[in-house]
């Protein structure tokens, strides 16, 4: 396994791209399955990306998760599917404005071919004192303050939903991995007791990664019978 | 009349030398939004060609007039001028999203490149290559690539850019990306 330092990427799909590009495949959901390990593995790594970043590496990662066990068990079918579907194209539109970038980069770096301005552009000469403009009146400082307001309620309102189900996926793996620890064994009713259908969803696609990963070992003695989890100590 | 107008607009874009927004152009000399079209085009066909010195840039409307891209060496020669800029990868990304998709809001960007830009955009604007417009209507603010960012492709509008056509719109990208598709499952 290559250790690449997760500085050079630029955000999860261009570390996406590289991984494509490294091992040489086209951009498929087949592909994005077979490179789920090698972008956890460097998403596990980095320590050191800013909060605001670890959503979106972990929101790819919930859809390549999510992509792989599809392709594990065909007959999965979730209401992720749409979201999740439109992985392999937003990849590929992120590659066509990449590679342009490169063109842009040798013009921005091409200093031959450049225009100037005007460089002493004509400005107003006016005297340093205090000129409110002859149109602000109580009135019109009334509505634009009400302008600011319904600006930060546009912010207040933003959803949350995104980041909130990023996290969800790495916290799940975490929380089995560090329940395993403390307990041997455990149930995935009891784990997942209390929870809501989402966090059930994502709860088994973690608890199937892990199972690939040869972490954890999970025992069913009937069908549809209690899912015994174990730690995998060879 | 428009040869009038025509005039009067070279005269004032020499005389104030910064770019002027085609809504204040159009207030003071009583164009018509409709005519903008007609007006830029005959400027650009009348100055954007090899032989003319002065050449008439277009963008996020406004214009302004700026010098032969082709002559750049020479002027910088004369003004023993060190272009400096390198740019960071995401920030050539960013402004290369930007300048083929203007006017164009943060999601959309942020939904292009997968990953938070508000720190990048900051940075853009400091450095006065991109800029904010800040829509009334519906309070969103979309971000288009300045002039001096235009000047410094030597480009006169954002169209002059390599595959513009293309990477434009998003049905264009649509039918290109089922093109690429359908060449990779051959």
């Amino acid at each position: 396994m290559h250790q690449i330092h997760l500085e050079q990427f630029e955000g999860p799909l261009d570390l996406l791209l590289q991984l494509i590009e490294k091992n040489k495949l086209h951009i498929t959901e087949i592909s994005l399955a077979k490179i789920t390990d090698q972008y956890l593995d460097y998403i596990e790594q980095a320590d050191d990306l800013a909060s605001a970043e670890v959503a979106d590496f972990l929101l790819i990662a919930s859809k390549l998760i999510y992509l792989k066990s599809k392709y594990l068990l065909p007959d999965l079918a979730t209401e992720a599917e749409e979201e999740v579907g439109d992985l392999e194209r937003q990849l590929k539109i992120y590659r066509e404005y990449y590679e342009a970038s490169k063109a842009i980069n040798r013009m921005f770096l091409d200093k031959k071919h450049y225009s100037y301005e005007r460089l002493n552009p004509y400005k107003f000469d006016l005297p340093q004192e205090f000129r409110p403009p002859k149109n602000v009146d109580t009135n019109a400082m009334a509505k634009a303050f009400i302008f600011v307001l319904s600006r930060i309620e546009h912010l207040v309102n933003l959803p949350k939903a995104v980041i909130a189900r990023a996290i969800s996926i790495s916290e799940k793996i975490e929380e089995i991995k560090s329940l395993i620890k403390e307990r041997v064994h455990m149930n995935f009713k009891e784990w997942l007791e209390k929870k809501d259908k989402m966090e059930v969803v994502v709860g088994f696609l973690a608890l199937l990664e892990l199972v690939k990963q040869k972490e954890i070992i999970v025992k069913q003695d009937e069908l549809f019978g209690e899912l015994n989890i174990e730690k995998n100590n060879n | 009349m428009k040869e009038e107008k025509l005039s009067i607009i070279e005269s004032l874009l020499l005389a104030v030398g910064r770019p002027l927004s085609l809504k204040e152009l159009g207030s003071f000399l009583s164009i018509d939004e409709g005519d903008w079209p007609e007006i830029v085009d005959a400027l650009k066909a009348k100055h954007n060609q090899a032989s003319s010195g002065i050449h008439v840039a277009v963008n996020n409307r406004q214009i302004q007039l700026v010098t032969n891209p082709d002559n750049g060496k020479i002027l910088q020669q004369y003004f023993k001028d060190e272009l400096t800029g390198e740019l960071t990868k995401p920030s050539v990304e960013t402004l290369t999203i930007i300048a083929y998709r203007q006017p164009i809001s943060k999601e959309e960007l942020e939904q292009i490149r997968g990953v938070n830009c508000s720190l990048i955009l900051r940075n853009l604007l400091i450095r006065g290559l991109i800029e904010a417009n800040e829509d009334k209507d519906n309070l969103a603010t979309t971000y288009s690539v300045t002039m001096d960012f235009l000047r410094h492709l030597g480009i006169a509008t954002v169209a002059d850019l390599p595959e513009y056509a293309k990477l434009s719109s998003d049905e264009n990208l649509a039918k290109l990306l089922d093109n690429t598709a359908d060449e990779e499952n051959k």
